[in-house]
């Protein structure tokens, strides 16, 4: 336990000096923000009978200026955006180390080779959980500044049990990027793969497969799909869950055994 | 005490054998240099002693315990493999910091201790990718050293670092084999090793085709007495005629290749004298270590 503290401590270092940790935290409160922006066009009655383009697009969402709207939009922004953003930050927990030239310092270490992987996998969860919190305080922020109607305490647990169970598929859906980033020695190989499953789980899921492909699940699971929710099965999370499994065991596996030789 | 054992160590890629069949150990508190061309084999070789490559064949011993997945001696080892990379956007402190962590250290005045050893204190809070190459060394060495390791594998250690640099490592090197650490390094800095190593390898295409000791080495490095006169053509009938070994080389001078004569050169120059082709010019010569690498693998092609 206390090796893969060490180890899971030697990470934090790693990404405190980061300029793109700050980066992914400013990336995605664009969403929380263009939330606030569609509450307060809602909230202006003249602005939307004007009926420009931006305001007959909120009609289409159904958007409203209250809590559920909002966060809504929140859970559905993890579900989609979050396969990208997540796979990002997953690209670069792994890919780094091929790219800065360091992989080669980790391997023949005291620490583990499982430890030094697992504690990444621990710095991508605990980084995913940072992002989506920081979201919910800066809509929180702004949801209370733009004076939305306050919300009954079960719908409140209702609407964020969805957003963290969203956040817990995406970052699932997240793990096996990590194997691309070892096996491709850096970040194009993730990065490619991110982009990939991001065009074929919007295609699949239109096609009304997407509850068979585990990089669909978080978005349809959100609520990104509409009534494709209901597609959803037990066998979809047993998917996304093997897929997670497969991803994790792969990567291990990989670092464990394979010819180091970049 | 056998510190490195490999017995019969293979690695192919492909069609490529980069490791072939070699079989080498290294004492305790030796310094054992490696060399070889670029692609002979070195790198493969040391990240093989080092795990990151499994081998096709053969097997490696550290400390008496054969390399494998269970082997959990690392904290005794310190290493630097190729260029010496660092975090870039963490300081001399910070990348160390890491490996204090990783390598489970206690305590935290080890980092700054390695850091004046290496004389990176005015570099402490610097960035590694400010560092100039040089110091990226000096911090790569502070990682491979930071622990006090036992055995030292440096793959061109002291490539890149200026002259005063390069005195400073090899005092390093030489006070850490006084105390009992072990050295397996690579260079390409030949001149350089011979003034560190106790015994050199020299691998090639992946075979090792030499080993020996210093001693050995200097007793196998050509020595020749260079001689021109006003007709060496003429000369070296003289020569040949009082029973002396002596050819004119490529640079039209007459070489005397026997061993009698290299430490009383003053005989040569009487009997040409005598037969009035005294010597314009007339020294010792010695072949360096670069001369005599090449040599060898050049004798190992025929």
């Amino acid at each position: 336990m206390r090796q893969q503290l060490l180890a899971l401590q030697a990470e934090v270092i790693k990404i405190k000096s980061a300029k793109i940790l700050w980066a992914t935290f400013i990336a995605f409160a664009i969403v929380p923000v263009m939330g606030g922006v569609f509450i307060l066009v809602v909230q202006d009655n003249e602005a939307m009978e004007k009926a420009s383009g931006f305001a007959l697009k909120i009609k289409a969402m159904n958007f409203e200026a209250n809590w559920k709207s909002y966060l809504n939009v929140l859970s559905q922004a993890v579900g989609v955006g979050g396969v990208l953003l997540f796979g990002f930050v997953a690209s670069w927990i792994f890919g780094r180390e091929y790219s800065d030239g360091t992989a080669k310092d980790l391997l023949s270490l005291p620490t583990s080779r499982t430890k030094i992987v697992n504690a990444k996998f621990i710095l991508y969860v605990l980084w995913c959980l940072m992002l989506v919190l920081s979201n919910l305080v800066v809509a929180f922020i702004l949801g209370t500044t733009l004076h939305l109607p306050t919300m009954d305490t079960s719908s409140l647990t209702g609407i964020l049990n969805d957003y963290f169970i969203t956040t817990a598929l995406t970052i699932i859906a997240g793990v096996p990027i990590a194997f691309f980033a070892l096996y491709g020695k850096g970040y194009l190989a993730p990065l490619s793969f991110v982009a990939l499953t991001l065009v074929f789980s919007q295609v699949i899921a239109a096609i009304g497969y997407g509850s068979y492909f585990p990089w669909s699940i978080p978005g349809l699971y959100s609520g990104a799909g509409g009534e494709y929710k209901n597609l959803l099965s037990s066998f979809s999370y047993i998917i996304l869950l093997l897929t997670g499994i497969v991803g994790y065991l792969a990567t291990t596996i990989y670092w464990k055994n394979a010819d180091q030789t970049k | 005490m056998e510190i490195i054992k490999t017995d019969g160590l293979t690695k192919s890629y492909g069609k490529t054998v980069a490791v072939d069949n070699i079989s080498i150990h290294v004492n305790k508190g030796e310094i054992y240099g490696f060399l070889g061309l670029n692609g002979a084999g070195k790198t493969t070789l040391i990240r093989t002693l080092l795990g990151m490559i499994k081998p096709d064949g053969g097997s490696v011993t550290l400390f008496g315990k054969e390399l494998n997945s269970n082997f959990n001696q690392w904290n005794h080892i310190g290493y630097l493999v190729e260029a010496p990379y660092a975090y870039p956007n963490l300081s001399v402190y910070e990348n160390l910091k890491v490996f204090y962590k990783l390598r489970q250290l206690t305590e935290l005045t080890e980092i700054d201790s390695i850091i004046e050893c290496l004389k990176l204190t005015k570099y402490r809070n610097t960035k590694a990718n400010a560092l100039s190459f040089g110091n990226q060394q000096r911090l790569g060495l502070a990682k491979a050293l930071i622990h006090k390791p036992k055995l030292l594998i440096l793959d061109e250690p002291i490539n890149g670092l200026d002259p005063e640099g390069i005195v400073e490592v090899r005092e390093l090197l030489i006070d850490l084999a006084k105390n009992g650490s072990t050295i397996f390094l690579s260079s390409h800095i030949l001149g350089e090793i011979s003034k560190l190593v106790n015994r050199i390898a020299i691998i090639h295409e992946g075979k090792l085709i030499k080993e020996l000791t210093t001693k050995e080495l200097s007793s196998q490095i050509s020595k020749k007495i260079l001689v021109q006169t006003a007709d060496n053509q003429k000369a070296i009938q003289i020569l040949l005629n009082a029973n002396y070994s002596a050819s004119l080389t490529y640079t039209n001078e007459i070489e005397v290749t026997n061993k009698e004569v290299f430490e009383h050169s003053e005989v040569i120059s009487k009997v040409l004298t005598e037969n009035e082709f005294p010597p314009k010019q007339i020294y010792l010569f010695t072949e360096d270590l670069e001369n005599y690498f090449l040599r060898t693998i050049k004798e190992n092609k025929q």
